[in-house]
């Protein structure tokens, strides 16, 4: 029955641990769902707010890139330098690149083929935001229309934010260590400005290429090419230098809803699964002690009041059928209840048998 | 009672052989203090740059490229020019973001009893000054390059940031520094120092413990709204230990970096970073020098019971002479405790595998003296319950007694692994 209960109890432990794990792993989701949101918030604040400077419009919709290059220029790089933006671009419409204020000597291309979101931006007059892979790489991009004086729509204005502001601060607000997979077909067809060590063997994980990672030597360990093949919200659990870690994979979507990658977010499961692994065992050493000091109890009590002086009282009488007499059996007082008129019989029979 | 002669001197001998036996085991301990050194002799000594060519070791792929390269000779700047330029800069605004990444050349020594460990790192920091800026025809390698005395001579010259190791406690003199300068004004400085630092030793799962050796840099004078300690995704992944360091005794994990800030007077805050580098220690060096001699300790108090029977007079020894055996455990468990917190000094304090295990001996030893006194000198049991349940309880302690003792001792050990 003890270890009856002690197995229930180690198996309600077990549960507990693996609900306290299930809802770290819907914390994570729901923190990257959260931060990616910002993200694209933040990014389409900034481009509604560059894209409102009404020297910025004038130059945009006089169409004179010099001009617009020099009221961006500087706002760029500060921007760029201080709180990752990774990319800025005034297009035309549809979506023909104006000015890459990231690359501004590169411009003129038509975009629409592979940038739905600008596509739809330049088609309904609307802001879009989400992620998006350029030219010059994924990004979390916010792109705004722009009017000029007489509200006549006359292009759009993106801005993209990099991911690794995204995922540092993930790691630094919440102790999540986070990487950003992306398809290596995609990258080297649409990311043709890309560095060179980008699109490395070292960073190829199954279909995807090791973007941007807070941990790449931790990352490498606990997200392998079987793993990053998902399609759905996935978790699994992986021990690297003897820690266990929570792994939740997140598939990435483009605007399109167009699966272009894989989140990963790991979390240090160590204490929890230590603090199971204490429990588990002061549970067994509970249960332990529950079985000992029980048959301790039984044994005492059934054989040192019943059994024993019930030998000792059987071998008396046998030695009286052999006619010894000389045995007297122990004080009454020694005896439980049950024995002691038996013990009181055989005192009156050896009393008679020495007679 | 009738007593045996020749079965009373038993338990005698066995104490005796039992007390001497775990003083030479205590003795054989004292020499254990050395562990968590390197292996070999000669790589103790503090080394300096000249034995650890950066260049052969630094994680950048192009170290040994620019070791085989000669000295750049770069042009001297004009004093007024050396003025302005060894101010703060601020082409970029403030607070200037000064990024730093570390990487662990060599681990030498980690004394967990002293709480310090030495090893040799490698610090990056990199930042934005524009006056330095320069035309790319320059510097047909993309950089101008300044190592040793050179180096050492134009940071004299250029702003850097004061940055200072916060639990370095020495340092070897010699330094092995590299300074490099980009055409659009960024500085590379990579800085060698051979050092012993503090660690903060948490023994409570020993010998199955994780120890966290950190090296914690914050930036002096300035405050954050003038200097900022950063790093990127490139100076996590050159923040890392070198393939062929080791350390005896421990296994080696990975580096983290980590940041924050460090409150000053007035609401001032200070930058810092930090990396860490784990390291677990391999469970099977505390099992002879430590868990051996408890464990075989434990059995002591065990012996006193077990040595004596019980009969229909009582038991066959007296209790005295079983008394003797308890308190020689007594003893040899003091000299033991001695000895290990001698050597161990960091688990002589707190609550950890060791003091739990030194509880539990104490604890068994308690109640085996109980047992000689209740059962063997004034027959508590059967005075109060008869001899039958004399004779059935003093069985039940033979063999529960060492199940639950042993039973908590393994226990002890699978929490501290867990």
């Amino acid at each position: 029955m003890i270890g009856l209960i002690t197995g229930v109890s180690l198996l309600l432990t077990s549960q507990m641990l693996r609900n306290a794990e299930a809802d770290s792993f819907r914390l994570m989701r729901d923190v990257l769902t959260s931060t990616l949101r910002a993200t694209e918030e933040k990014a389409l604040v900034r481009a509604e707010l560059v894209s409102a400077m009404p020297a910025v419009r004038s130059a945009f919709n006089q169409r004179d890139r010099d001009k617009l290059l020099l009221e961006t220029r500087d706002m760029y790089k500060e921007q760029a330098e201080k709180y990752g933006l990774d990319q800025a671009q005034f297009h035309v419409p549809p979506g023909v690149s104006f000015l890459r204020l990231h690359r501004p000597e590169k411009f003129g291309d038509d975009q629409t083929s592979y940038r739905p979101m600008l596509t739809e931006v330049n088609r309904d007059k609307v802001l879009r935001k989400g992620v998006a892979i350029t030219r010059a790489g994924p990004a979390i991009a916010g792109i705004v229309p722009i009017f000029d004086d007489a509200n006549q729509h006359t292009g759009s204005f993106e801005m993209g934010l990099e991911f690794s502001p995204m995922l540092d601060k993930l790691k630094q607000s919440y102790g999540l260590e986070a990487a950003v997979f992306i398809d290596e077909k995609m990258l080297r067809d649409i990311s043709t400005d890309l560095g060179g060590d980008v699109l490395t063997p070292e960073k190829r994980v199954g279909k995807y290429i090791r973007f941007h990672a807070t941990h790449p030597v931790l990352l490498r360990s606990l997200v392998l090419d079987r793993d990053v093949s998902v399609t759905d919200a996935s978790s699994y659990e992986r021990i690297v230098s003897g820690t266990p870690w929570g792994v939740q994979l997140v598939p990435m979507y483009n605007y399109m809803n167009k699966q272009i990658g894989v989140y990963a977010l790991a979390m240090d499961f160590s204490v929890t699964r230590a603090a199971q692994g204490r429990s588990r065992v002061w549970q067994g050493l509970a249960g332990l002690f529950g079985v000992v000091l029980t048959a301790g109890m039984i044994l005492i009590v059934v054989r040192g009041l019943l059994l024993s002086p019930l030998k000792a009282l059987n071998d008396r009488f046998g030695a009286l059928l052999e006619g010894d007499a000389t045995q007297p059996a122990d004080p009454v007082d020694s005896y439980c209840d049950e024995l002691k008129t038996l013990a009181a019989n055989y005192e009156r029979l050896r009393a008679k048998e020495a007679k | 009672m009738k007593r045996r002669p020749a079965r009373s001197r038993a338990p005698r001998a066995v104490s005796l052989f039992i007390l001497t036996a775990l003083f030479c085991i205590a003795l054989a301990l004292f020499p254990h203090k050395s562990r968590g050194q390197s292996k070999s002799s000669e790589s103790r000594t503090v080394v300096g740059p000249a034995s650890a060519p950066m260049a052969s070791a630094a994680p950048e792929a192009s170290a040994p490229e620019v070791a085989a390269r000669a000295k750049t000779a770069a042009p001297a700047p004009s004093e007024a020019e050396e003025a302005e330029e060894a101010t703060i800069p601020m082409g970029r605004g403030l607070p200037v973001v000064v990024r730093i990444a570390f990487f662990f050349l060599e681990l030498k020594e980690l004394d967990d009893t002293k709480g310090e460990f030495e090893a040799i790192v490698d610090m990056r920091l990199r930042w934005s000054d524009l006056r330095l800026a320069y035309p790319l025809q320059e510097s047909p390698r993309g950089y101008k390059e300044y190592r040793g005395a050179a180096a050492e001579k134009r940071l004299t010259t250029i702003w850097k940031p004061h940055v200072e190791p916060t639990n370095r406690l020495e340092v070897d003199d010699n330094v092995g520094r590299r300074v490099r300068i980009f055409p659009n004004g960024d500085v590379e400085t990579i800085e060698r120092r051979a050092a012993r630092y503090k660690v903060k030793i948490d023994a409570q799962r020993f010998p199955f413990d994780r120890q966290y050796l950190k090296v914690d840099y914050i930036v002096r004078e300035d405050t954050t709204d003038a200097v900022v300690l950063d790093y990127e995704n490139d100076d996590v992944e050159w923040s890392r230990i070198a393939k062929d360091a080791e350390l005896e005794g421990w296994r080696l994990g990975l580096v983290d970096l980590s940041r924050g800030v460090v409150p000053g007077w007035n609401g001032d805050r200070y930058s810092r970073v930090a990396a860490s580098l784990f390291v677990d220690r391999l469970p099977t060096t505390g099992i002879a020098p430590i868990f051996i001699p408890l464990i075989a300790s434990l059995l002591i108090p065990l012996l006193a019971i077990w040595m004596n029977k019980s009969t229909e007079d009582g038991f066959e020894i007296e209790a005295f002479e079983l008394a003797n055996i308890s308190i020689g455990g007594l003893f040899s468990v003091i000299a033991l405790s001695f000895a290990i917190y001698s050597s161990y000094g960091m688990i002589a304090g707190g609550d950890n595998t060791v003091t739990r295990l030194f509880g539990l001996n104490y604890m068994t030893l308690a109640l085996s003296l109980s047992v000689v006194i209740a059962f063997y000198r004034f027959k508590f049991p059967r005075r109060l319950f008869g001899r039958y349940v004399e004779e059935q309880l003093f069985l039940f302690i033979c063999w529960a007694l060492p199940i639950l003792t042993l039973g908590t001792s393994v226990a002890f050990l699978l929490v501290a692994a867990a």
